[in-house]
């Protein structure tokens, strides 16, 4: 049988000195050249055959095999996926229903800050009003400066209810 | 000798499947693994049951072996599965030593294995069964030296040390054996 895509004499140099190496290349060559005299028998046709035959039965049964396999995994991807989507969206749930309660609480504060707000406004207006009723004068300059001081309370008070 | 790139498109169509790629493999290896098992085994039902498993081995393994790889991967498959058999054959030899104790016939044992065995097959199984696998599998799987060696995990000079020894050796028998010795 031939051999071989290698450089023998190359190999050997590595290891040997062109003496041995050329005597054991000899050995080498003598010793195939035995199995190339006494030639192996070789496999009978019908065994051939029935190995393709396992061949063609085993691939049949691998692919079946193979997309059970592929069946089965995508089945557990859909099924852990589905798992986890619930519960997620289990988890989920309070925490929108904690988001709507802090809002709601949050609304209700607010309402009371304005109802407050709008108190002390209405407040000041008849407090305004009643100053300047009282006013026949008007000469009184403490008067005056309390008129003043209320308006700009009013108007501040304005401001911070606008601003929120 | 096949051509190495034809055999690297082969695998890669059995690799994808394909049936008639695998037929191909199987009538281009068939005779060389048969040869292979053969003289190691000198017996050709052995023989014959150790290269159905191989080729239903590589059938099984083949999405692990790389196309430029090919023939080395198979021929480990092949050291292998011989490997399991000579533990297996040892098993076996063993209880029939027990059985024989036991019955302590007077009788010749019945001969075992192949009655046609030649005469290279014969002297092959005297020497020692890692030599003669290493000349076997140099001969019968056409792999260069430093392939066998990366095959089986050894210097290339051991390899070949080995080789040449065991051919050597092997040479010695046979002239003995013409001799009648």
């Amino acid at each position: 049988m031939e051999n071989k895509k290698e450089d023998i004499d190359n190999l050997l140099s590595r290891f040997y000195s062109p003496d041995q190496a050329e005597q054991i290349k000899n050995d080498i060559t003598q010793g195939e050249q035995l199995f190339d005299g006494y030639r192996a028998p070789q496999p009978q046709e019908n065994i051939i055959n029935h190995i393709k035959l396992n061949i063609g039965r085993k691939r049949r049964h691998t692919g079946i095999l193979h997309v059970l396999v592929k069946t089965i995994a995508v089945a557990a991807v859909v099924l852990v996926a589905s798992y986890l989507l619930m519960e997620n969206t289990a988890t989920q749930k309070p925490a929108v229903n904690n988001v709507q309660n802090s809002y709601r609480a949050a609304l209700a504060r607010t309402d009371n800050s304005i109802t407050a707000l709008e108190k002390e406004a209405q407040l000041l207006g008849s407090e305004v009003m009643a100053v300047r009723l009282g006013e026949d004068n008007g000469t009184n300059e403490q008067l005056s400066d309390s008129v003043g001081n209320v308006e700009t309370e009013i108007i501040d008070t304005e401001n911070f209810f606008w601003k929120g | 000798m096949n051509d190495p790139q034809k055999v690297i498109e082969i695998v890669s169509l059995a690799r994808s499947g394909s049936e008639k790629a695998f037929s191909e493999l199987v009538d281009i290896y068939a005779s060389r693994l048969f040869g292979y098992f053969y003289r190691l085994t000198g017996n050709r039902d052995d023989s014959n049951e150790l290269l159905s498993e191989l080729f239903l081995k590589m059938v099984e393994k083949i999405g692990s072996c790389r196309p430029e790889t090919f023939e080395p991967w198979l021929f480990r498959i092949a050291s292998n599965l011989f490997t399991d058999y000579l533990r297996s054959k040892k098993r076996r030899e063993k209880m029939l030593s027990r059985i024989e104790e036991q019955v302590q016939s007077e009788t010749e044992p019945p001969p075992r294995g192949d009655l046609m065995t030649d005469k290279l097959t014969r002297q092959i199984q005297r020497l020692e069964p890692e030599t003669a696998e290493i000349i076997i599998m140099r001969y019968y799987s056409q792999l260069s030296f430093e392939e066998l060696a990366k095959l089986r995990n050894e210097p290339v000079g051991t390899v070949l040390s080995k080789v040449h020894r065991g051919l050597k050796k092997l040479r010695q028998l046979m002239e003995e054996s013409d001799n009648g010795k």
